[in-house]
């Protein structure tokens, strides 16, 4: 279940800070631990396990825009996983957890997969029941989790038998996740995820595969979610149904500490965690009913989280430090990490494609809104198509790049059938369209909108990223350079880094071509880009598209209804009505003709036109 | 499971579907009036409840049971002004989880009021039932308490008024105007807040009547009560796709019916009643969707 | 003519998100008059209407109705005026009946049965085929019917001017006669009319004058038999694009 809310929200970046800070911790805890008693250690591991437990939310819905309350159903799922390994299989404790976060991340997965095809309303409901299904049925299983009231046992490790080494165990394994998250977040697989949850169309146009990445943030997530579980198995030294964490309003209960914290940042699950488990160990923590202020706080919480403050209270604290600082340290910033602009004309781009579509008809209902169209485009050429609304221009691009089917007829791109594959694989094939309103990521830099567009040239994967293997750096590094000669093509380099929402709707649309650029296309199909642009913008739009054709030799499929602008970079002209080709030609000769500007202006009498199907 | 037993179990269904259907109702109505899914129900229906019992203790039943509805009308009231109403334009994911996260906050504050009361860890038996105890109902053979059948009844009688309200009267008009457009709607001078909070408020009331018919003799109020039945009052209206009042009713006392059903039966499929009927439930609301979704997606395909 | 226009927006600004999206638009309609509002998509057509009824807000100018300044007022000044809006496209009510629908039209006096009954009258004279179908759900009726529906509920108010946009939109030819027909009657009855058309034929057909909307601004205004007539001028507007 996307949420839209989310998509307004920020990343902060928090890898030097996060990696001395863990540094610091881990030396002030080991030279405690020597002295520790047991009751602190126990609750500082239980801190860490809760730490890591909202780090899945933090993957899963600050990430990948899912909301998930079934954190606690998860968290129950590894614990008795972890238990169950241990107790029948023998497994040695650390792979017994292993295995229990694997099992949770199969879980994730399966009860996510309905998420991508059910409306918002059908998957709570869904997954409410879900935990009622786990609950009534799994968690009550002999076989793994003990039947009920019996517990099933899980010893801890000989080395970290005591509670001060088991929370050793805990952090270490705290720090070793943090510090992965943290990794990977920020590269391809991060920004594929957070650009599927801000904008799954624009991304799956960019050919990122927005099923499978947001199957791989579920995977992660219960991945994490499991590892936590199963530590706090062996933190309790064995785990029953009646351990009071795994039902449905824990798991709520963790969605809004989480969302209090902050669920988009890495510190949002340690303030959540902290407040949850250190307040405990405060007088506030004496309290009997100590649970039910867990939950005065979640719930209003949430509330006021969604209405006020949707990065919680770090994002809060964030805000805050940024205003102090101002702006010159975001200025400084950029000053030393540009480089100068590579050479665009030095870049290797793989020229135009050729473009055939013949006998295109796309019907809907009743209404027909193409007819048997006809296009073909050279390798290098524009072609522009022009019409009034409803002449089928935009459904004729939406075949193209694959958001719409045809019921007859056939496109190929340099001899390969393009119906045959998916939007996104169109996209890998080099067909790159842009859309009528500037789709863009507004959590990102212009800088980082261009890199998601480099994610289809990328190879590494989740575990190259989060260990920041060389092969990820390396690649990282050249699609940096690559988008840096784009943004020089378009004049965008002075904008690299401001956040798309702060931009101009102009600049937005130079970003959108920019991005479009970014993927090497062997053809553009660029859908009114004039739209929506002041005069100034417009006219400045034709040198541009002609620079643009003349540096990388892309085809490109122009729609527009700015007849100046079409006419002026346009090599043919292809003028449509009514889901039909009424002429084609050079622009001159478009233009003169006759039946054309009666098309176009609309002065054709409707009674006496063609009854064929209903004109639209 | 032995036939003679399929009809006593039918009749405890009967409650069970009667309860799901009145808190389906209010369920129903609020998605109406706002668009929210309204897992909070409970939350109210658990404060209208407590607040009953309380009440229950120093004056007449029926006295009590009126200001228990009133307060349900009234903190339902207060949940759509100060939070539901401000969301309105929100995404259906922002609303579920303000709605989740209001029924929790409400659930607090009665785990609250029930340690202030000393009621948390059960308080006297008898307190606050609607019905005398000893009275039962023989049907065919099998007999059941009053407020067994209080359920049911009640359930239908609300059904059949909220139908006549929402079709035949002026307001109902003016909610179902409102909740297709609300633009249009005040723009032809329907005063749409107000219809809206009348929405809420009967919603509030719903629910309270619901926290007081289940209200019983042998039931310890907790602060998730009445939560599970809540979940399953929004599966039986994921039937009707939260709109329609009649697949809802049907579905719910469909899942009351089978959920009993197989208490007779042996294990494992004893134990799994709940979620076995929800399944079912589930996935025929979620079939019915789903070919709905697909005729709403090709129509959106055109451009 | 009469000296004071009945409605007058002046200067007109709008728009959305960071587009702009209209750039200085005036229009005026006298009372009795009836004006085309053309263009093409994407001029600004529909965004001017719903600008100047009150349903998006404004980023500049003013509309001036009989010569009062009722730009801070919102959607109900037309309406209290006598001008009624009809947002084109869908259906307005989609689940309620036709009846149902009527009824809310007549919301503010639905308890006057007298004017009940004559606003059915007026409604079911103009509009028979409405009778027939008024326990239909809106959203099940033709595309023509609900345009009447449309029609109908702004004819209950007994209305001075009718903003109509985008009338013909989807409809088969032999519907758009039909519609003309009844738009055109109602003009000849005293109705000043301003309508948003795609196409220049069939504004020509009930229009007196027309203003031509390209890229947020009016690219031409007069007499609309004229604009039909007038190749070159529009073919100036074709070839230039927007520089007129």
């Amino acid at each position: 279940m996307i949420d839209s809310f989310l998509g307004r929200i920020h990343e902060i970046g928090e890898r030097r800070v996060l990696g001395a800070a863990a540094l610091l911790g881990l030396g002030l805890l080991l030279a405690w631990t020597t002295s520790a008693g047991n009751y602190e250690s126990f609750q500082l591991a239980r801190f860490c396990i809760f730490a890591m437990l909202f780090l899945s939310l933090v993957v899963i819905t600050g990430q990948a825009g899912v909301i998930s309350l079934l954190t606690a159903a998860y968290f129950g799922v590894g614990a008795f996983g972890a238990a169950t390994a241990i107790t029948r299989y023998d497994l040695p404790f650390l792979l017994g957890v292993l295995v229990a976060g694997l099992v949770t991340a199969i879980t994730c997965v399966i009860v996510g997969l309905p998420v991508l095809r059910l409306p918002p309303a059908a998957f709570i409901v869904m997954t409410l029941g879900f935990v009622a299904l786990i609950e009534e049925v799994v968690f009550t299983n002999e076989w793994c989790c003990g039947g009920g009231a019996v517990s099933v046992p899980a010893p801890r490790p000989s080395y970290a038998q005591s509670d001060p080494s088991y929370l050793l165990l805990c952090a270490a394994v705290l720090v070793t996740m943090f510090g992965f998250t943290a990794a990977w977040r920020r590269g391809r697989v991060g920004r594929a995820l957070i650009a599927s949850r801000d904008n799954p169309q624009a991304a799956e146009a960019l050919g990122i595969n927005v099923v499978k990445a947001r199957l791989v943030a579920f995977a992660i997530s219960g991945f994490i979610a499991g590892i936590a579980g199963g530590l706090f198995a062996g933190l309790l030294g064995g785990v029953s149904s009646l351990s009071g964490v795994f039902g449905i309003d824990r798991g709520i209960e963790f969605f809004g500490l989480t969302m209090l914290g902050g669920v988009t940042s890495l510190a949002g699950p340690i303030i959540a965690a902290g407040f949850r488990v250190l307040l405990q160990l405060t007088p506030i923590g004496e309290w009997e009913h100590f649970g039910l202020l867990l939950f005065v706080v979640a719930g209003p919480g949430t509330v006021f989280v969604y209405l006020r403050a949707p990065e919680g209270v770090a994002g809060i604290v964030r805000d805050w430090k940024d205003r102090r600082l101002g702006a010159t340290e975001r200025t400084a910033h950029r000053e030393t990490t540009r480089a100068l602009p590579a050479d665009a004309a030095l870049m290797d781009w793989p020229g135009g494609a050729h473009l055939e579509c013949r006998g295109i008809t796309c019907r809907f209902g009743g209404i027909t809104a193409l007819d048997a169209v006809d296009l073909e485009v050279e390798p290098g050429e524009v072609v522009g198509l022009l019409g009034t609304n409803g002449a089928g221009k935009s459904t004729l691009v939406n075949v193209i790049s694959g958001i719409v089917a045809a019921s007859d007829g056939y496109v190929l791109l340099d001899d390969k059938d393009l119906l045959r594959h998916l939007p996104y694989e169109r996209a890998r094939l080099g067909v790159s369209r842009s859309f009528q309103h500037a789709q863009l990521f507004p959590s990102f830099t212009v800088l980082e909108n261009l890199l998601v567009a480099k994610h289809p040239a990328m190879r590494h994967g989740l575990l190259a990223s989060g260990l920041g293997l060389p092969r990820a750096r390396t690649e990282e590094a050249g699609a940096r350079e690559h988008v840096e000669a784009v943004m020089d093509v378009v004049d965008l380099s002075p904008f690299a880094d401001a956040r798309a929402d702060e931009l101009s709707y102009g600049t937005l649309r130079l970003v959108q071509l920019a991005a479009m650029l970014a993927q090497r296309p062997r053809l553009l199909l660029l859908d009114e880009p004039a739209a929506g642009l002041a005069e100034a913008e417009a006219r400045a739009l034709e040198p541009l598209l002609k620079k643009v054709s003349r540096v990388t030799g892309v085809s490109i499929v122009l729609v527009e209804h700015d007849v100046a602008l079409v006419s002026a970079v346009s090599d043919r002209i292809i003028g449509m009505d009514s889901g039909r080709v009424l002429v084609s030609g050079t622009p001159a000769e478009v233009l003169a003709d006759p039946k054309m500007v009666v098309a176009y202006l609309g002065l054709d009498d409707p009674v006496s036109a063609e009854p064929a199907g209903a004109h639209r | 499971m032995s036939v003679d037993l399929i009809w006593p179990f039918l009749l405890i269904g009967l409650t069970a579907g009667g309860l799901y259907s009145l808190l389906g109702c209010g369920v129903v109505l609020a998605y109406r009036a706002s668009g929210y899914l309204h897992i909070a129900h409970a939350g109210v229906a658990m404060v209208s409840a407590l607040a009953f019992v309380l009440l229950a203790r120093h004056m007449p039943v029926a006295v009590a049971l009126v200001l228990a509805l009133g307060i349900g009308a009234a903190t339902s009231t207060a949940l759509y002004h100060w939070v539901f109403a401000r969301l309105e334009e929100a995404s259906m994911a922002a609303k579920v989880v303000v709605s989740v996260a209001t029924g929790v906050g409400l659930q607090a504050v009665g785990g609250f009021l029930l340690i202030n009361f000393g009621l948390l860890d059960g308080g006297p038996r008898g307190s606050g039932s609607l019905f005398p105890e000893s009275t039962r109902i023989t049907i065919f053979g099998a007999s059941a308490t009053a407020q067994q059948l209080a359920l049911p009844v009640a359930a239908l009688l609300v059904f059949g008024a909220l139908q006549y309200l929402l079709h035949r009267t002026d307001l109902g008009l003016a909610l179902r105007a409102s909740s297709q457009n609300p633009l249009s709607a005040s723009l032809a001078g329907v005063p749409s807040r107000r219809v809206t909070t009348a929405a809420w408020a009967t919603t509030g009331a719903l629910a309270a009547l619901a926290g007081v018919l289940s209200v019983s003799a042998t039931s310890f109020l907790i602060p998730t009560y009445l939560f599970a039945e809540t979940v399953r009052a929004l599966a039986a209206s994921l039937t009707g796709a939260f709109i329609d009042l009649k697949r809802m009713v049907i579905a719910a006392f469909v899942l009351g019916i089978l959920e009993q059903e197989l208490v007779g039966f042996s294990p494992p499929w004893n134990a799994m009643r709940g979620a076995l009927s929800f399944a079912l439930i589930t996935l025929v609301a979620i079939f019915g969707l789903s070919r709905q979704l697909e005729r709403s997606e090709r129509a959106g395909a055109m451009t | 003519m009469t000296a004071v226009p009945l409605f007058h927006a002046e200067d007109i600004q709008a728009a959305y998100g960071k587009l702009r999206v209209l750039d200085g638009v005036t229009v005026t309609v006298d009372a009795g008059e009836s004006v085309a509002l053309l263009g093409t998509n994407g001029a600004g057509k529909s965004t001017f209407l719903r600008s100047v009824t009150g349903v998006q807000r404004l980023a500049g100018g003013r509309v001036l109705i009989d010569g009062t300044d009722v730009t801070s007022e919102g959607p109900q000044a037309l309406l209290r005026r006598g001008i009624v809006h009809i947002p084109g496209g869908h259906c307005t009510f989609p689940a309620l009946t036709v009846g149902e629908s009527l009824r809310i039209a007549m919301w503010p006096f639905r308890k006057d049965a007298a004017r009940v009954a004559q606003a059915h009258a007026v409604v079911f004279e103009t509009f028979p085929i409405l009778r027939e179908r008024l326990d239909q759900q809106a959203g099940l009726l033709s595309g023509g019917e609900q345009q009447m529906l449309a029609l109908a509920r702004a004819l209950v108010h007994q209305p001075r001017m009718l903003i109509i946009d985008e009338l013909s939109l989807g409809l088969a030819p032999t519907v758009i006669e039909g519609l003309i027909q009844v738009v055109s009657d109602l003009h000849a009855s005293g109705i000043a009319l301003l309508v948003v058309e795609q196409r220049l034929a069939t504004a020509a057909r009930f229009t007196d004058r027309a203003y031509f909307l390209e890229r947020g601004k009016v690219q031409f205004e007069g007499p609309t038999s004229e604009l039909s007539n007038r190749g070159d001028l529009v073919r100036a507007v074709f070839l230039s694009g927007s520089t007129a």
